[in-house]
């Protein structure tokens, strides 16, 4: 069976992909973890989706796939780990993100302006003299490989371990390359772009900027050295011979960074967690890994940091009773269970009776409503242990939707004079409403009538008529039709002859139109146009009575079983038999489907006439194969072995 | 003889039918329908990567109108009408503008489902959902809660069927995108959160009849070709 996409659900989500390596989680814990498998079905029962599992040399990486309200802080191996610390009940070894900050020494010679505090809330800078760049160490190459990701050198390797452990994203420039002023001082502007102004970045692409597009500049020079938080130019790339380095971990704002991403149509692993809004308190942790990480690959020295920082809000506790828990899950969880849950978390949280006020971990930025909280209880309690029950039963009946019982008694009435029901696109070439971003130009309307896409429909469906064993194509359509005025409900029906005369299926449409407009009390005169007869229900419903309750629905035919039919043509061939009148069609059929073969894929008897003391019997045969074209010598070896099987019997004769 | 009726067609009557015997009115929305009911309302806000989360066709020469996306938009618009107990069922016809292929139309249809009342929860939206499951397919459906994440509902799952195919196996396929209605969305539809929840699924149709009937191409549904219908 296909592997269905996720369109057809109900989908409103932007998932992102996290490869997460076993041997990494690790680190965090003395106790062993359970296997990549299980691993795996715990994110998915409890977390969020798992793409795929795979074994890369001695280690397992879990493809998982994020769900949006957890970008912030599970793009990430210490998000990732700090989950499975909750949800196994598991202590974490150290936690980067509550460990201690170092007081660093401030820069001198080096300064951070930042434009727009709104768009950069937080901007770190970093200096790190006599750095020795060249490839990095084994395991910090093989961390890195594992992943799926190149390594470069220890200084860039550094800034992408230390992005996918704590999930800051990070980022280095040659500081010798930056210009001075005249007192000898490097200077880093976050501004936004003049219109026009250009950055070449670090794989060579030249992007064309407008004023709204954050950049991280030269101020002395004024040259751009990166897309703010998306990538890093050329500028001040890091090569083989930087010696100082200046080190970014910083905070931009999110709808900023999508906004230019999206524009610019470039996604990267940093524009991903920026425009998920990361918390402004993370630059700081990341940036000490960074430091440490870079000293002990590179032997460089840290000179100082600068810290520009705007601030961030205080947070405020979230507060949340045992009742509307228990209301909103329908489940009967105790005080002693919601606190056994809350203290995997770790967060700070009071209790006041059966309520409880919580205050999640700064970087759970998701976690503001106590509908958040219900749904953190929910899903590590686990919604496999919520048992169903049933919605209670109500006193009052539901009102009766007019338009869909008078559809259903349209839709049973043209069933049972023989028509089928067809949808047709509703998105057409014409119409009087258009729209802005068509898929292809035939797309480009809203359709203004069915009657378009149903003539299309009996052009095609007269086609494959004899594989429907169809003498007349019958077909109706209910739905939608657009106006400048708005959207009504209108009904096509309409008729082909396939190999009879058209006037007489003309003369079946109008009686049997007729009959069906009578049926919705309207007194519309019937004039076919090309056998199609439209018209809007609208004021027809309008008119018709309430009703009290529906008639039965509509019912499957409980014997459809779908099969995919073949897309090669299919050749048709018709047969009459003459045999003496004791015998019955169904005899000479038997002798017919004998060396048919499994080509012939539909049967129909057309005729039947007495003569003397003889009948005559004659079929339409309609052959097709799945694999193949069939050819003319391949039927008539088929035909022939057919004829000579009837003519065997006594008095049998092929016509 | 007689014709033969699309299982679109089949499938919304039948939803009706089980649905109302528990007390959901069929409701309906506009197809071409505002921003404001596709988005804002349903705590999908202006500049939040959500809204770039399905490709949408606006409309030309009208301010901020779309091709409704999903059907969600009954929701807000039921609700500012109707105070609780709310019960509705809402099927019809969504747009997205992405290429088409086996399992991706630019036009299908979904069915939304929503509940208001003060005691509606997560346990009452599996039971309900089993319930409607094991009566459309008429065979014994399981059903599962996995996490899930939409912006109009808090907790938010996926929810994943347990179906006996036609050769006798038995697989999780995953079906529904369904949660707790978010406080935002009740807000919007001018219900007090403090004293009602909600609860609200919604689905492809058409992917509800192709894993019933194990169909391999989306795009038959909407062709007009009887070799399709004929065999519904």
């Amino acid at each position: 069976m296909c592997d269905f996409s996720t369109q057809a659900i109900y989908d409103l989500r932007i998932n992102f992909n996290m490869k997460i390596s076993r041997n990494w989680l690790q680190k965090y814990f003395d106790s062993t973890l359970p296997s990549a498998q299980e691993l795996a079905d715990l994110f998915t029962f409890h977390s969020f989706e798992v793409e795929e599992v795979t074994q890369v040399e001695d280690d397992w990486v879990i493809d998982v796939d994020i769900l949006p309200n957890r970008s912030s802080d599970c793009l990430s191996h210490r998000g990732i780990a700090r989950e499975i610390s909750t949800l196994l009940s598991i202590p974490l070894k150290s936690d980067p993100l509550r460990d201690t900050l170092p007081a660093w020494k401030p820069l001198t010679h080096t300064k951070v302006s930042v434009e727009n505090n709104a768009l950069c809330p937080r901007y770190m800078a970093a200096l790190i003299r006599g750095v020795r760049v060249e490839p990095s160490p084994p395991w910090l190459q093989k961390a890195l490989k594992t992943l799926g990701q190149k390594s470069i050198n220890n200084i860039v390797d550094a800034t992408n371990y230390v992005m996918h452990d704590v999930g800051q994203p990070l980022h280095a420039f040659d500081y010798s390359l930056l210009a001075t002023d005249e007192e000898g001082t490097r200077h880093l502007s976050v501004r936004l772009a003049k219109k026009g102004e250009e950055i070449t970045t670090l794989t060579g692409d030249t992007y064309t900027l407008n004023d709204t597009h954050q950049l991280i500049a030269d101020g002395v020079s004024g040259l751009p050295l990166a897309l703010a938080g998306i990538k890093g130019g050329k500028v001040a790339e890091v090569t083989e011979g930087t010696v100082d380095v200046i080190l970014e971990s910083a905070n931009f704002n999110f709808v900023n960074v999508r906004k230019t991403s999206n524009e610019l149509k470039l996604a990267t692993d940093a524009s991903v967690r920026f425009q998920n809004e990361p918390s402004p308190l993370l630059p700081a942790f990341a940036m000490r890994d960074l430091i440490r990480l870079i000293e002990d690959v590179s032997g460089g020295e840290l000179v100082g940091v600068i810290d520009e920082f705007s601030g961030v809000g205080e947070r405020t506790p979230v507060t949340v009773t045992l009742s509307e828990i228990n209301s909103l899950l329908g489940t009967n969880l105790s005080v002693t269970d919601v606190e056994g849950i809350l203290v995997r978390f770790e967060w700070e949280f009071s209790r006041d009776a059966e309520e409880f006020a919580v205050t999640s971990a700064w970087e759970r930025s998701d976690v503001t409503i106590k509908e958040a909280i219900i749904e953190e209880i929910g899903r590590v309690y686990g919604y496999s242990n919520i048992s169903s029950q049933m919605v209670p039963t109500l006193s009052s009946k539901p009102p009766v939707n007019k338009n869909q019982y008078y559809i259903e008694k349209i839709q049973k009435t043209l069933l049972d004079m023989g028509y089928s029901e067809v949808l047709t696109y509703t998105l057409a070439e014409r119409g009087e409403v258009e729209l802005l971003n068509p898929l292809a130009s035939d797309k480009a309307f809203m359709r203004r009538n069915i009657a378009d896409g149903l003539l299309k429909a009996l052009e095609l469906n007269v086609q494959n008529a004899p594989l429907l064993s169809l003498e007349a194509v019958k077909l109706f359509e209910l739905g939608t039709v657009f106006t400048t005025e708005g959207e009504e409900i209108s009904l096509a029906i309409g008729g082909r002859a396939v190999s009879g005369k058209q006037r007489v299926i003309d003369g079946i449409l109008q009686s049997d139109i007729e009959k069906v407009l009578e049926m919705v009390g309207s007194p519309e005169k019937v004039v076919l146009e090309d056998g199609i007869f439209e018209i809007s229900l609208k004021n027809i419903f309008a008119l018709l009575p309430d009703v009290e309750a529906y008639e039965s629905g509509l019912s499957w035919n409980t014997h459809a079983r779908y099969t995919r039919w073949s897309s090669y043509p299919f050749v048709l061939r018709d047969i009459s038999v003459w045999v003496p009148k004791a015998v019955s069609s169904e005899e000479v059929l038997a002798s017919i489907m004998k060396d048919a073969t499994e080509l012939l894929v539909r049967h129909t008897q057309f005729d039947e006439f007495e003569k003397d003391e003889k009948i005559s019997y004659a079929w339409h045969l309609v052959f097709q194969s799945y694999e193949k074209t069939l050819t003319d010598v391949e039927i008539n070896a088929i035909m022939a072995k057919i004829t000579e099987n009837i003519q065997s019997h006594s008095g049998w004769e092929v016509r | 003889m007689k014709g033969h009726l699309h299982p679109i067609s089949i499938a919304i009557s039948r939803i009706n039918a089980i649905f109302n015997e528990l007390g959901f009115e069929f409701a309906e929305g506009p197809l071409i329908e505002s921003e404001y009911y596709n988005f804002d309302a349903l705590n999908v806000p202006r500049d939040h990567p959500a809204r770039d989360m399905q490709d949408t066709f606006w409309v030309r020469g009208r301010e901020e109108t779309v091709l409704r996306t999903h059907t969600s938009t009954v929701q807000v618009r039921y609700m500012e009408s109707h105070e609780p107990p709310i019960r509705i069922i809402s099927p019809g016809r969504v747009f997205r503008n992405e290429a088409t292929d086996a399992t991706h139309e630019a036009q299908f249809y979904q069915v939304e489902g929503l509940v208001v009342d003060e005691h509606a929860s997560l346990a009452q939206l599996k039971g309900l959902l089993e319930y409607f499951f094991t009566k459309f397919y008429e065979r014994e459906v399981t059903v599962r809660f996995r996490p899930g994440f939409f912006p109009f509902v808090e907790p938010g799952v996926e929810v994943d069927m347990l179906l006996k195919k036609k050769d006798g196996s038995t697989a999780w396929v995953e079906v529904l995108g369904a949660g707790m209605v978010h406080p935002n969305v009740l807000k919007a539809g001018g219900i007090n959160p403090e004293k009602y929840s909600g609860f609200a699924f919604g689905g492809g149709i058409e992917r509800l009849l192709m894993i019933g009937a194990e169909i391999d191409d989306v795009r038959f549904f909407h062709t007009g070709d009887l070799r399709f219908t004929h065999q519904f």
